[in-house]
């Protein structure tokens, strides 16, 4: 494997203070209420951060197409995933309110007393 | 090459490759497979958490109330720590300095210990005040829906747990070898494959923080 390339140090630092950095902005911007968007900054904050880790810590700037052809293919069934899961669970309400208690979709939870898993529910 | 003046052993390419280039690629691609799947399986999860979350936002944010975001905020960056060692043990292993290479990972491994160690006070810290998983929930709580934050919290950071134990384990294997010298700048597959873990590892952790200790 001689001729391999090998990442320079310098990058590894930088990532390194960057995610550092981006960690204390996280914090940072959750002391601020910013309403219906502190979960989107908080999620795109995050991202920045895994995208760091991915492309110079685990490399994939300098992987192959097969790789990135991986690792989308599982981001996108993943988004699948959540667009499907939501797809139905924003649309409920009236359905729900209609049948509540005949498909019991939506029951509360139990309170629990001293500490002792309810019965036969 | 070795700059300790230690010997290193030589790699032999196993016979169905063409040659060590292959062979560590073929390598490489069936990490990032396994890693691809890793994904798929934390993901599970994150839709259970996303789903009572969107139906249940205030019990949300009265459960992420009662986690000390000091001790996660704390965790986030021991792993990063942990994570920027890893990437330096790869690249001593790959410009073939051993000692280099076992001093990086020792560090790692001491990282994981630690974080390990915070999470045990908090998981420890909860129990003292009855926060269970929801069956043996016995902590006071406005919103009824609480437990299954928790439910939540203990599989996820569980599962994560797990995955940093496997690690320290997977670490120790490696460290072990590069002790007898099987890694330089000729062959260092073993040591980058842990790595990409390890990183895997700290990225599922970045997402986790900011959901589990910030709601708000």
């Amino acid at each position: 494997m001689s001729g391999h390339f090998i990442i320079p140090v310098s990058y590894y630092v930088k990532t390194f203070i960057g995610l550092l950095f981006l960690t204390f902005i996280t914090v940072l911007a959750a002391q601020f209420d910013f309403g219906a968007l502190n979960l989107t900054i908080a999620l795109l904050i995050a991202v920045v951060k895994a995208s760091l880790v991915l492309l110079i810590f685990m490399g994939l700037r300098w992987e192959k197409g097969f790789t990135w052809v991986l690792l989308l293919g599982s981001v996108v069934c993943v988004l699948i995933f959540f667009f499907f899961v939501f797809a139905d669970l924003m649309t409920r309400g009236a359905i729900d309110i209609e049948e509540a208690g005949f498909h019991d979709l939506k029951s509360p939870v139990i309170k629990i007393e001293k500490g002792h898993a309810p019965t036969g529910h | 090459m070795a700059t300790t003046g230690t010997s290193f052993i030589k790699h032999e390419v196993a016979h169905h490759f063409d040659n060590a280039e292959q062979e560590f690629e073929s390598a490489k691609l069936g990490m990032w497979a396994f890693m691809a799947q890793e994904i798929l399986f934390f993901s599970a999860l994150f839709v259970a958490y996303a789903i009572f979350r969107y139906l249940y936002p205030e019990a949300f944010l009265e459960a992420s109330s009662l986690l000390s975001w000091k001790m996660g905020a704390f965790n986030t960056a021991v792993l990063i720590t942990s994570s920027f060692t890893m990437v330096m043990a790869v690249n001593s292993a790959q410009t073939s300095q051993k000692k280099k290479t076992f001093n990086f990972l020792l560090v790692t491994i001491l990282l994981a210990a630690l974080f390990l160690v915070v999470k045990y006070f908090e998981y420890m810290s909860k129990f003292h005040h009855g926060i269970f998983p929801p069956n043996y929930f016995n902590a006071m709580a406005v919103f009824e829906q609480v437990p299954i934050f928790f439910g939540i919290y203990f599989v996820i950071t569980g599962l994560h747990a797990l995955h940093i134990l496997i690690g320290i384990g997977l670490i120790i294997w490696i460290m072990r070898r590069t002790a007898r010298g099987e890694f330089h700048a000729d062959y260092f597959t073993p040591v980058e494959l842990v790595g990409l873990y390890w990183h895997f590892v700290d990225l599922v952790w970045i997402f986790l923080f900011p959901l589990l200790y910030l709601v708000g």
